[in-house]
C-alpha cells in the first residue's frame, strides 16, 4: 500500500514538487503500477555460475567502452554556446542562489 | 511542376526525378509544406515548421545545377522528432521545462543527414521526453491519427508517424525506447525500424533510458527506411555504446521464421489475430518455414521493462534541474529552485515516471526492483541468443489492437503500459525490429507486424518486411 505521505517523501526525494491535489491519483497509480511489476520478485534471474554464466551476459555488442582520459576537445570551445543557456551566469559561471548562510 | 502533389513519392522515386530534371528539391518541399498548412492544424503532428525549409531545398538545387554528385537524400523533406537536437533550433522533448530551450549543438544522425542533403521540415510532436505510447503527453496537445483523427497516432514518436502516415513528411527520424517508433509507425500505417542497440550513435539524442533508447526511421517504404538507417548508422567516437556495424548481405531466399505462439495469444485484438495469422500464411505461401518458438522469460518483459526505464530515466532526467537548460521557476532557496522548476515544468507522467524511478533505485527497494530487473534482463538476451540459433527471425504483432481513440487509456497508466507488450523485449535485448503495416481493418486503421532479427541483422528485417509490401 502506497500512502499519500510516501508519495510525498518520495517526491522530495526526487526533488519535484507534486500539486497537493494530484496526491491520491498518484498514490493510486503508483500502487497499480508496482503491484504489475511485483511479479518480478518471483522471477528467476540470469544464473551467476555454470555454463550459461561463461557465455556472458552482456545486452548489446559492446565491451569496454570507456574512453581515454584525455582531453576531449580544446578548452572553451563550447563555453559560450553552452553558457548562452544558463538561467542566470556572471563571468561564464553558473549563478546560482547560496546554498550556505551564516550564523546569525 | 509547380503546384501538382509530389507527396505520393517514394526517396528513390523522388531523388530520381529530381536528379532527371522533373522537379527541384524546392517544388518537393512546396509540396510538402502545402500539404503541412492543410492538415496540420488538425493532427498537430509538428511542434514547429520551419521556416527556412524552401531554402534548405534552394541549396540543394544550386548543388545539382553546378553538376555535384548527389546522394539519394539529398533534397528529401524529413521531420525530426522534438529530442534529436539540430544546432541553432529549439529542442523542447515536447516539454515546458525546455520550451525555449535552442540546441547547442548537432546530434551525430543531423550531422549524417545534413551531410547527405536532407531538407528539415520541422520538428514533431511526441510524448514529453519519449514518455507515453499515445502522443497524448506531450506539453503541446496531443497528436491525432491521420487515419483517424478521433484516435492516437500512437507513441511516442507520434508526430514523426503521422507525418509520414499524413503525406506530411517524406520521412522522419523517430527514437525508440520501448516501442516509441514501432508502435506509432504501425498506428498510422508507416515503416518503422529500431536499429540494433549501438548501430546508431545517440548523441544529441535526449536521453530517456541510456540503455534502451535507440534513433531509427520512419518511413513510406521498406526501402526508404534502409536508405535513412545506411546513412545514420556509423561509428561516432563521441557515444561509448556506438560501433561500427558492418553490411551484412547474405540473407537466404527461404528463411526460418520463429512465431512465439504463447506469448503473442492473452489479449490480442480479434482484428489482430486474423490478420497476424493471413500474414503467416502468406509467408508461408512465399517460401519461408514458420518455426513455433518458446520465449519462457517474455512473460517478465514488461515489468522488466518498466522498473529499467523508470529507474534511467529518473536519473537522466536529473539534469533538468532549471539551473542550465531551460525554463526556471523561483523557490525559496536553490532546493526550492529544483522543486518548484520540476514540479511546474514536467507533466503528470514524466514526474510520476521520475518519482517510480526514485522508488525502485532508493535503498531497500533496488534489490527487489532494479536488480531484480537487471538480472531477469539478462535471461531475456539469453532466450534471443537460444532461439538465433535456430531461426532467423522472430514474428509478432506490433501492437495487440489497433490505434484506440483519444482519451481511452489516459486516466489509466497501466493499460496504457500493456499496450508496449511485444515491442519491450527487443530494447531489453537490444536487437533489431522492424514494424511493417500488413493491412487494414474495416474501418481502415493500420495494421502490422513485427519482425525481430539477431544483433546487427538488419538486413533479414528489410528482406521479410520488402516481402510483406508485396503480399499485404
Amino acid at each position: 500500500m502506497i500512502t499519500k505521505e510516501e508519495v510525498e517523501k518520495l517526491a522530495k526525494l526526487a526533488r519535484v514538487k507534486v500539486p497537493a491535489g494530484e496526491l491520491d491519483k498518484l498514490a493510486k497509480d503508483m500502487e497499480a503500477i508496482l503491484g504489475y511489476v511485483s511479479e518480478l520478485k518471483s522471477a528467476p534471474v540470469y544464473p551467476s555460475s555454470g555454463a550459461m554464466a561463461a557465455e556472458g551476459p552482456e545486452i548489446g555488442q559492446v565491451k569496454n567502452v570507456l574512453r581515454d582520459d584525455a582531453d576531449a576537445h580544446e578548452a572553451g570551445l563550447y563555453t559560450a554556446d553552452l553558457v548562452k543557456a544558463f538561467a542566470k551566469s556572471r563571468d561564464n559561471y553558473l549563478s546560482v542562489k547560496p546554498i550556505l548562510t551564516k550564523n546569525e | 511542376m509547380a503546384g501538382k502533389d509530389l507527396t505520393t513519392l517514394t526517396i528513390k522515386q523522388a531523388a530520381a526525378k529530381m536528379q532527371a530534371g522533373e522537379f527541384t528539391a524546392q517544388e518537393l518541399t512546396e509540396s510538402y509544406l502545402a500539404k503541412i498548412k492543410e492538415r496540420n492544424g488538425e493532427l498537430n503532428a509538428y511542434l514547429e515548421v520551419f521556416t527556412d525549409a524552401v531554402d534548405q531545398a534552394k541549396v540543394i538545387d544550386d548543388k545539382r545545377k553546378k553538376g555535384e554528385q548527389l546522394g539519394d537524400l539529398a533534397g528529401i523533406p524529413m521531420a525530426i522528432k522534438d529530442n534529436i537536437l539540430i544546432k541553432d533550433r529549439k529542442c523542447s522533448s515536447a516539454s515546458k521545462i525546455l520550451e525555449n530551450y535552442v540546441a547547442s549543438y548537432d546530434a551525430y544522425v543531423i550531422e549524417r543527414l545534413k551531410q547527405a542533403g536532407v531538407v528539415f521540415l520541422g520538428r514533431t510532436n511526441m510524448d514529453e521526453f519519449a514518455m507515453g505510447g499515445s502522443t497524448e503527453n506531450s506539453a503541446f496537445g496531443p497528436t491525432r491519427n491521420p487515419h483517424d483523427p478521433t484516435r492516437v497516432p500512437g507513441g511516442s514518436s507520434g508526430g514523426s508517424a503521422a507525418a509520414v502516415g499524413g503525406g506530411t513528411a517524406l520521412a522522419a527520424l523517430g527514437s525508440d525506447t520501448g516501442g516509441s517508433i514501432r508502435e506509432p509507425a504501425s498506428f498510422c500505417g508507416a515503416v518503422g525500424l529500431k536499429p540494433t542497440y549501438g548501430a546508431v550513435s545517440r548523441r544529441g539524442a535526449m536521453a530517456m533510458a541510456s540503455s534502451l533508447d535507440q534513433i531509427g526511421p520512419i518511413a513510406k517504404t521498406v526501402e526508404d527506411a534502409e536508405i535513412i538507417f545506411n546513412t545514420i548508422r556509423g561509428k561516432d567516437e563521441l557515444d561509448a555504446t556506438n560501433f561500427d556495424s558492418e553490411n551484412k548481405l547474405d540473407v537466404k531466399a527461404k528463411l526460418k521464421i520463429g512465431v512465439p505462439r504463447e506469448f503473442v495469444s492473452n489479449g490480442l485484438d480479434p482484428v489482430v489475430a486474423s490478420n497476424f495469422s493471413a500474414t503467416l500464411e502468406n509467408l508461408k505461401s512465399a517460401g519461408h518455414e514458420l518455426v513455433d518458438i518458446e520465449l519462457p522469460s517474455f512473460k517478465y518483459a514488461l515489468a522488466c521493462y518498466y522498473v529499467t526505464m523508470f529507474a534511467e530515466s529518473s536519473t537522466n532526467l536529473a539534469r533538468f534541474d532549471g539551473l542550465r537548460y531551460g525554463v526556471q521557476v523561483s523557490g525559496q532557496d536553490l532546493l526550492g529552485d529544483y522543486e518548484e522548476t520540476r514540479g511546474a515544468g514536467f507533466g503528470p507522467e514524466v514526474r510520476r515516471r521520475v518519482i517510480l524511478g526514485t522508488y525502485v533505485l532508493s535503498a531497500g527497494y533496488a534489490d527487489e526492483y532494479y536488480y531484480k530487473a537487471a538480472g531477469v534482463r539478462r535471461l531475456i538476451k539469453a532466450d534471443y541468443t537460444r532461439v538465433f540459433k535456430e531461426v532467423d527471425a522472430i514474428i509478432t504483432p506490433t501492437a495487440p489492437g489497433p490505434a484506440y481513440k483519444i482519451g481511452e487509456k489516459i486516466g489509466d497508466p497501466l493499460a496504457m503500459y500493456l499496450e508496449d507488450i511485444f515491442t519491450v523485449p527487443v530494447n531489453l535485448g537490444g536487437v533489431p525490429a522492424l514494424a511493417v503495416p500488413s493491412g487494414k481493418t474495416a474501418e481502415g486503421l493500420p495494421l502490422g507486424v513485427q519482425f525481430t532479427a539477431s544483433h546487427g541483422r538488419e538486413d533479414v528485417l528489410f528482406t521479410l518486411g520488402r516481402q510483406i509490401e508485396t503480399l499485404s
